[in-house]
């Protein structure tokens, strides 16, 4: 696992770096130019080509991909054009309230999909299966901002046991898991839809296998069959999903933030887009980009946990 | 004969299609002793397989599927068991391997573990225990270096030794009786022949009986006592090895004997059966081997044959209108 676990993390880094170079590479065959579209139409040439020198625009290409690459990995984003300050730590400021949204959402999806996939699968036609089926189809096809709409109206409004605006404290951590609930329900709604139905479809499969038949004939108890046989099996797609679902769900974060005005990357990215602060989107690329990788990263290791065909390949 | 170990009385297995319920199994009846080979033979598809999963009681919860008749075991006819009980019995008393080792161990679990927890479900014992014990029966089935190989995984492990390690885990318990569903069938013919030497060398060590599935009439000549031959979900024949061999008295027998290549023949006299097993869902109601029989008389496509010793014989049971009419001798 060690020889594994460090093969995988050497091979992140070049991963990053050709992430990076996409993201300077974009930027640069965008049309137009950034210090006209920051300063608008109607900037003198002088002022121009000053932010241009400021931005390092007129340096070679070559040299500014050097320092765009030196200075992303080691950490420095630049000042926002807006307000000045360093990006990195405006991003740390408001990345807490993004992790615990999507962490929070990804432990819902977990606890309750898993469990109800399994359930629909043992139970496989029966009535628990159509109910689940159904619910995660329903769960499916609602948008998140419309949950969140509903579940405001419901649990806000009606029922005012929740804030429709979630500006949470972060020093409280009561506060912070109060002003949680109603975002993280939307979201993590939709996740428990995704895994439901993969733990249920690769569940069914694990369930059909020989080896299902062999732990029966050793008579292994139903509990060990379905678990220890079935669910170590199944579990490696639902890992997939998760993984595949965390990086969506950093992106649909933006616009639960937005809908309940919580603090968090997503209000960043759009005031940035709002205020043409380049340097802050450029950074908030690199920062998604980032997490995107250490995503990849981490469902590699749970693949070589769970499966040890993995480590050998 | 002496008292059997298992007794299966009338055992059928019916499975649910659209237009109703049909045998895969149909009124099996057979006693195996202690210390004997049994062969069950036949070919794909006659029932070999589900017979023994039904005698295991892993039918039972296999949807649209209903076992009736008995199977005795120790005054317990386990058909009559609830699961809870069935299971204290299953991997413990009675113990099964199956055809293909690839697909039957479980591949995220490191093999000591899979070896052991037969012994931690019936014996009681710790992981620790178990593994100890592990080491012990992978040696018994001759695998190389065993302690070493209680934590690796199934994808490191060959063929024949998968193979090996099956039978290690069926015997865990010490089992009475141990269904093999075509163990060798999956493996190269060299390694076949080891893993069935084995079979034997162990059965005859641990005294257990031995039910060999096996559509091989070379496996059959080399380690069955008795052999009951299967067509169409039913007993066609059951004798003695070398009865078998040497006067097999139903049509589906001799063809079957004579489907056998042998290297000291012209190959020109090799004989395949003509037709095919028909599907459950349409058997002859008569005798079901009558479409594709040599023999075949008015008497077999109205009559369903009863299988039964012919005058004076004792322990070779035939399932043919015409063979138990008439003798062998003025019918050869």
């Amino acid at each position: 696992m060690l020889r594994y676990t460090l093969k995988r993390l050497g091979s992140t880094i070049p991963t990053l770096i050709a992430v990076l170079t996409v993201i300077f590479v974009i930027i640069r065959i965008a049309p137009g130019d950034p210090a006209i579209a920051i300063l608008g139409d109607n900037a003198s040439q002088q002022a121009i080509d000053a932010l241009r020198d400021r931005l390092g625009l007129n340096e070679p290409l070559l040299e500014q991909y050097w320092y765009f690459l030196t200075d992303a990995l080691t950490g420095n984003l630049g000042n926002s054009l807006v307000s000045g300050r360093s990006v990195l730590n405006e991003v740390l400021e408001v990345l807490p309230h993004t992790l615990d949204l999507t962490i929070a959402s990804i432990i819902i999806g977990v606890i309750v999909g898993i469990p109800v996939g399994i359930l629909a699968a043992v139970y496989r036609n029966g009535p628990v299966d159509y109910v689940a089926r159904i619910t995660s189809l329903l769960g499916l096809s609602f948008p998140s901002f419309y949950t969140a709409i509903l579940l405001i109206l419901a649990f806000a409004i009606h029922f005012p046991w929740f804030p429709v605006i979630s500006n949470a404290n972060l020093s409280d951590p009561g506060d912070r898991l109060y002003n949680l609930v109603l975002p993280a329900l939307s979201l993590g709604l939709i996740m428990v839809a995704y895994v439901a139905r993969t733990t249920r479809a690769s569940m069914i499969e694990a369930l059909g296998a020989d080896y299902i038949r062999t732990a029966r004939a050793k008579g292994a108890p139903a509990l060990v069959v379905i678990a220890r046989h079935g669910f170590r099996n199944a579990i490696i797609p639902v890992i997939t999903v998760i993984g595949l679902y965390l990086g969506i769900l950093i992106g649909n974060s933006v616009i639960i933030e937005i809908v309940f005005n919580r603090p968090g990357l997503g209000k960043l990215i759009v005031g940035a887009l709002e205020q043409r602060d380049y340097t802050m989107l450029q950074g908030l690329m690199v920062i998604y980009a980032f997490f995107i990788v250490l995503t990849n990263l981490v469902t590699d290791l749970a693949y070589g946990m769970s499966d040890p065909r993995v480590k050998y390949q | 004969m002496a008292q059997p170990i298992i007794s299966i009385r009338n055992l059928t297995t019916a499975f649910k299609l659209r237009s109703g319920w049909f045998p895969a199994v149909r009124d099996v009846s057979l006693d195996v002793e202690r210390n004997e080979t049994l062969c069950l033979v036949g070919e794909s598809g006659c029932g070999k397989s589900i017979t023994a999963m039904s005698a295991m009681g892993l039918m039972r919860t296999v949807k649209g599927c209903r076992v009736t008749g008995e199977v005795w075991f120790e005054d317990l006819d386990l058909t009559k068991l609830d699961e809870h009980a069935m299971r204290t019995i299953r991997g413990n008393r009675l113990a099964m391997i199956f055809q293909e080792p690839m697909t039957s161990l479980n591949p995220v679990l490191p093999i000591g573990q899979q070896v052991g927890e037969p012994l931690m479900f019936h014996r009681g014992m710790t992981r620790h225990e178990a593994d100890e014990e592990a080491v012990r029966l992978l040696e018994l089935v001759k695998i190389p270096d065993a302690r070493r190989r209680l934590n690796q995984y199934p994808h490191q492990f060959s063929g024949g030794m998968r193979q090996r390690v099956m039978i290690a885990m069926a015997l865990a318990c010490g089992p009475d009786v141990l269904f093999a569903d075509e163990p060798t069938t999956a493996l190269d013919v060299t390694i076949q022949s080891q893993v069935l030497a084995l079979l034997d060398e162990i059965r005859e060590e641990h005294a257990f009986a031995l039910v060999l599935i096996t559509h091989d009439m070379g496996v059959v000549a080399t380690i069955a006592d008795r052999v009951a031959v299967m067509y169409g979900g039913e007993i066609v024949e059951l004798a003695k090895t070398s009865v078998l061999f040497k006067s097999p008295r139903h049509p589906y027998t001799e063809a079957l004997l004579k489907a056998i290549p042998r290297s000291d023949q012209d190959t020109k006299d090799l004989c395949a059966i003509e037709g095919q097993v028909p599907p459950i869902y349409d058997m002859p109601p008569a005798c079901r081997f009558a479409p594709r029989c040599e023999l075949r008389e008015e008497i077999c496509v109205e009559e369903h044959p009863d299988l039964r010793t012919r005058r004076g014989g004792k322990t070779h049971l035939t399932r043919c209108h015409v063979r138990n009419r008439v003798s062998r001798r003025s019918a050869a």
